[in-house]
C-alpha cells in the first residue's frame, strides 16, 4: 500500500513550517512598518556596513566640529567688539589731542593726560574680557587675565621715562619698551603663547588664536601710553616741546588705529571662514542624514502591501489547516 | 475433509484478522511518534503439506526507505554544521553592532572622536575632558564586551565537544547492545521492529554529531562508518577521547597543547571540517569554532585594541611618555609588548591615572599622562594629536586588515567583515535547512496515515465478519448433518 498513503506527520510538518515562516515574515514586516527601519540593515547592504558606519561617524564629527566652530565664532565676535571699542578710544583721544595748542594751559594738558590714562586702563580691562569663562586675548592661559594691572604698567613706564628730557626721547623709549622682550612681553603680558590653530572642520581648516601680545595691540597700547605722558614734568613748560610730543602722540594713536583695523580684518577673515565652515557642515550633516535614512529606512507603502499579502497567505493557511484537520476518515465512520 | 478444512480456513482468517487489526492499531497509536516506521503485515496463503490451508501472517515488516533516511542524516548533519557557524557569526555581528545604534562599536568610537575634537576646542572645560574619558571608557568597554562574547563562544564550544564526545561513547555502546538484542530476538522469531526503531533513533542522533553511513550486516546488525571512513561501530564501538578545559584564555590553543584534541581509540584525529576525519557535523563545527573562527575573531579584536593603544602611545602624541609607552588607552596588565597581543581586547582600558581620581586628574589630558604638576596653560596640542593620530592612515599592525586606514575605517572594515560572514553563513544554513526540510517531509510521508489505517481496519472488519459467517455456515452444515 506504500505510495498511496500520506503520513499524517508529513502534512502537519508542512503546515507547521509554512505557518511558522509566514508568522515570522508578518512579525518582521509589522516591525518594519512600525519603526520605519529595515530589520536587517546588513543584509540590505549585502554585508558592507562600512559605508554606513563612515556616514554615521562623519555626522558625529560634523556635529563636533560645528560645536568647535561655534565656540570660535563667539570668541571672534567678542574680540571684534573689544578691538572696536579700543579703536574708538584711540580716535576720541586723537581728536582731543588735536585740540591742544601751544596756548593751551597746563590744566588742559593734564586733562587729556588723565583721559589717556583712563583710556589705557579701560583698554586693559577690555583686553582682559572673558567670554564663557575663557579669556579671549590671553592665548592658552584661558583662565586669564591677559594683562597685568594698568597701574603696574604705568609705574614701570614712569620709571622708564624719568630720565628722558625731550618729547622724542619719551616717545622713543615708550615705543621701544612695547616691542622689547624685557618690556611689555615680560611686565605687562601675563597670558600665554597663542594656542595652535583651532580646527573647525574635518578637512583641517583652522583659525588662528590672537593674543594681547600681538604687534597690532601693542602698537595701539603704545599710542595710549605715549599720550599719557603729555603732562610729564620733564618736558619744558615752553609749549614747543609739548607740541612735539602732541604730534608724536597723534601719530602713534593713528598708527594704533591702523594696526587695530588690520587685526580686526584678520579676525574678520577668520570669522567668515568659521561661518562658511559652519554652514557647509550643517548642509553636509543634513545630506548625510538623508543618505543614512535612504539606506536604512523602508518604503512604508511597499511594506504595507507586503504585510497585507502575508496576512492573506496566513489566513489562507489557517483556513486550509482547519479544513484539513476536519477531513479525517475517522470522523465519517459512525 | 472439506468441512473441517473450511473451518480451519475460517479460523486462520479470524486469527489473521485479529493480527492485522493489532498491526493497524499499533500504527494508529504511533501516528504522532517521530521516527516510528510504519509496520506492515506480510500476508500469504498457508500451505500445509503442499495444500493450501487458509491464510497466515508471515512477518510484520518496518516500512522504511533506507536511502532517504541516509540522505536525511547527511543533510541534517550539514544543517547542524552550518547552523552552528551561523549562530556564532550572528553573535559576532551583534558584538560589533549595527552602526546606526549608539551602542555599536563604531558609534562608540565616533562619540569618542567627537568628544576629543570638542575638548580640543575648549581644553579648559572639565566637562569636555570628562566626556573624553567617559566616551573612551565606553569604547574600551565595548571592545571588552565583544571580546567576552567571543571568549564565551569558545568556552561553550569546548564544553559542547566534551558533551558530544560523552554522548557518542554512551550512544555507540547502546547501539552495540541493541544490535545484539535484535539478533537475539530475530533468532527467537520475535518482533524486532520496536528495537530497530529505537536503534534508528540513536543512529540519527549520532548522525547529527558525525555524518555517517549505516551498513547492514548479517542477522539484522548494522555497522557505522563516518562519511570520511572512520569506523564508529563494527561489532565494537570506537572509543572517543576528549577532555574539556576551563577556563580557556585567548593564549591557549590546540597547537600549543593547552587545549585538548580528539582521539579515537587512543589515536589523535584531526577534527577540522576540511580534510579532517569527522566530516561536517556538529563535532567538526564545534572544533572549527573553538580552533579557528573564535580565534580569528579574537585576533581581530586584539589587533583593533593594539592599534588603538599604539595610536595613542608614545612621545609623538604626549611628550611626557617614553617611546612606546601607552597613553590614553592602556593594557590593564601593564606596558604593552607586541607579544602580549593575544587577549588584549579583553584587557584594554582607559589609563587608570585618568579614571582613578574621579576627575581630579583630567588636566593630564592637556599636560601629559606623566606630567608632574598641572600647568596654568591650557594647551590643546595633546588632544589635537590624539584626534590626528586616530584619523591618520596607519599601516595595520595585524594581517586581518586589508589596508592601512584611519582607526574608524579599520573598525568599520572589521564590522563589515563580521556582517558579511554572518550573511553568508546564514545563506548556507538556510540552504541546508531547506534541503533537510524537504527530505524530512519526504520521510514523514512514508509514516503512518490514519485514514489509510482506518480503511484497512474497515476491510479487516469486513473480512473478520465474513470469516465468522463462514464458521456459522459450517456450523449450520454440521447441524444439518447431525439432525439427520
Amino acid at each position: 500500500m506504500t505510495g498511496i498513503s500520506f503520513g499524517d506527520l508529513a502534512q502537519a510538518y508542512t503546515t507547521k513550517s509554512r505557518i511558522g515562516g509566514l508568522k515570522s515574515d508578518s512579525i518582521r514586516l509589522a516591525n518594519e512598518l512600525a519603526s520605519g527601519k529595515k530589520t536587517d540593515i546588513a543584509a540590505s547592504l549585502s554585508g558592507d556596513t562600512s559605508g554606513l558606519a563612515a556616514l554615521e561617524r562623519s555626522r558625529q564629527m560634523l556635529d563636533g566640529f560645528i560645536s568647535a566652530a561655534g565656540g570660535a565664532a563667539v570668541k571672534a565676535q567678542t574680540q571684534q567688539a573689544a578691538l572696536s571699542s579700543i579703536s574708538a578710544e584711540l580716535e576720541g583721544l586723537s581728536e582731543a589731542f588735536s585740540t591742544l595748542s601751544q596756548d593751551s594751559d597746563g590744566t588742559q594738558g593734564q586733562r587729556v593726560a588723565d583721559r589717556a590714562k583712563t583710556a589705557f586702563a579701560s583698554a586693559f580691562s577690555t583686553l582682559n574680557t572673558k567670554v564663557a569663562g575663557q579669556a579671549i586675548f590671553a592665548g592658552m592661559a584661558l583662565n586669564g587675565p591677559a594683562l597685568a594691572p594698568p597701574e603696574t604698567v604705568l609705574d614701570a613706564l614712569e620709571t622708564l621715562v624719568s630720565g628722558a628730557q625731550t618729547a622724542e626721547e619719551i616717545s622713543a623709549r615708550v615705543t621701544a619698551w612695547f616691542d622689547s622682550p624685557t618690556g611689555f612681553a615680560s611686565v605687562a603680558y601675563v597670558g600665554a603663547a597663542a594656542a595652535p590653530g583651532l580646527r573647525i572642520d574635518a578637512e583641517g581648516t583652522s583659525v588662528d588664536d590672537q593674543t594681547a601680545a600681538s604687534a597690532q595691540i601693542r602698537k595701539a597700547l603704545a599710542g595710549l601710553a605715549v599720550a599719557s605722558f603729555i603732562d610729564h614734568p620733564n618736558l619744558s613748560t615752553s609749549g614747543a616741546d609739548r607740541m612735539a610730543l602732541r604730534d608724536h602722540t597723534i601719530d602713534a594713536l593713528q598708527s594704533g588705529v591702523t594696526a587695530l583695523v588690520d587685526l580686526s580684518a584678520r579676525i574678520g577673515t577668520d570669522e567668515a571662514r568659521i561661518e562658511t565652515a559652519i554652514s557647509h557642515q550643517q548642509a553636509a550633516s543634513l545630506t548625510q542624514e538623508l543618505t543614512i535614512s535612504n539606506l536604512i529606512s523602508t518604503d512604508p507603502a511597499q511594506t504595507a502591501v507586503e504585510l497585507e499579502a502575508v496576512r492573506t497567505s496566513l489566513e489562507m493557511a489557517y483556513t486550509v489547516t482547519a479544513r484539513l484537520s476536519e477531513l479525517t476518515l475517522a470522523r465519517f465512520l459512525r | 475433509m472439506g468441512i473441517s478444512s473450511a473451518l480451519n480456513n475460517a479460523f486462520s482468517g479470524l486469527s489473521a484478522g485479529a493480527r492485522l487489526a493489532e498491526v493497524a492499531s499499533g500504527n494508529i497509536s504511533n501516528a504522532l511518534t517521530e521516527g516510528y516506521a510504519k509496520r506492515e503485515a506480510v500476508v500469504t496463503g498457508r500451505m500445509v503439506g503442499g495444500i493450501g490451508m487458509g491464510v497466515q501472517i508471515v512477518s510484520v515488516e518496518r516500512q522504511v526507505d533506507k536511502a532517504l533516511v541516509q540522505d536525511l542524516r547527511l543533510a541534517g548533519a550539514n544543517n547542524v554544521f552550518q547552523d552552528t557557524q551561523a549562530k556564532f557569526a550572528a553573535k559576532l555581528e551583534t558584538a560589533y553592532g549595527d552602526p546606526t545604534t549608539s551602542t555599536s562599536l563604531s558609534a562608540r568610537l565616533a562619540s569618542f572622536e567627537r568628544a576629543v575634537v570638542e575638548a580640543a576646542a575648549r581644553p579648559d572645560s572639565d566637562a569636555r575632558l570628562q566626556s573624553v574619558v567617559d566616551t573612551a571608557n565606553q569604547f574600551a568597554t565595548g571592545l571588552k564586551t565583544a571580546s567576552e562574547t567571543v571568549a564565551t563562544a569558545r568556552q561553550d564550544a569546548d564544553s559542547a565537544i566534551a558533551r558530544d564526545v560523552g554522548f557518542l561513547n554512551t550512544t555507540l555502546k547502546s547501539v552495540q547492545e541493541l544490535n545484539a538484542q535484535i539478533t537475539r530476538m530475530a533468532t527467537r522469531k520475535e518482533d524486532t521492529s520496536a528495537a530497530m526503531d529505537q536503534r534508528q533513533k540513536l543512529i540519527d542522533q549520532i548522525g547529527e554529531i558525525i555524518p555517517l553511513r549505516e551498513v547492514a550486516r548479517d542477522n539484522l546488525q548494522v555497522t557505522l562508518f563516518s562519511t570520511t571512513g572512520v569506523t564508529l561501530l563494527d561489532g565494537r564501538p570506537a572509543q572517543f577521547g576528549f577532555s574539556s578545559t576551563t577556563p580557556i584564555t585567548p593564549t591557549m590553543t590546540l597547537a600549543t597543547g593547552a587545549l585538548s584534541g580528539l582521539t579515537i581509540d587512543g589515536k589523535v584525529v584531526s577534527a577540522s571540517p576540511n580534510g579532517g576525519k569527522l566530516g561536517q557535523g556538529r563535532l567538526a563545527a564545534q572544533f572549527e569554532l573553538r580552533d579557528q573562527t573564535t580565534v580569528d575573531a579574537q585576533n581581530q579584536l586584539d589587533a583593533l585594541a593594539r592599534d588603538l593603544i599604539e595610536r595613542t602611545a608614545g612621545p609623538g602624541v604626549d611628550p611626557t611618555l617614553a617611546t612606546g609607552e601607552a597613553g590614553l588607552f592602556v593594557d590593564s596588565l601593564g606596558p604593552m609588548a607586541p607579544l602580549d597581543e593575544a587577549g588584549l581586547a579583553a584587557r584594554i582600558s582607559v589609563n587608570p591615572t585618568l579614571t582613578q581620581s574621579s576627575g581630579a586628574s583630567l588636566w593630564r589630558l592637556r599636560d601629559g599622562m606623566n606630567a608632574a604638576t598641572q600647568s596654568a596653560i591650557f594647551d590643546p596640542t595633546l588632544l589635537q594629536s590624539i584626534a590626528t593620530r586616530l584619523t591618520e592612515d596607519r599601516p595595520a599592525a595585524a594581517s586581518q586588515f586589508s589596508a592601512a586606514g584611519s582607526f574608524a575605517e579599520i573598525l568599520a572594515d572589521a564590522g563589515s567583515q563580521a556582517a558579511t560572514a554572518r550573511l553568508s553563513a546564514e545563506t548556507a544554513a538556510s540552504f541546508s535547512a531547506a534541503r533537510t526540510e524537504t527530505l524530512k517531509t519526504e520521510l514523514l510521508k512514508n509514516g503512518v496515515d490514519t485514514d489509510d489505517e482506518m480503511q484497512d481496519l474497515m476491510l479487516i472488519e469486513q473480512a473478520y465478519a465474513a470469516n465468522a459467517r463462514v464458521i456459522q455456515t459450517v456450523d449450520d452444515m454440521l447441524r444439518t448433518l447431525l439432525e439427520i
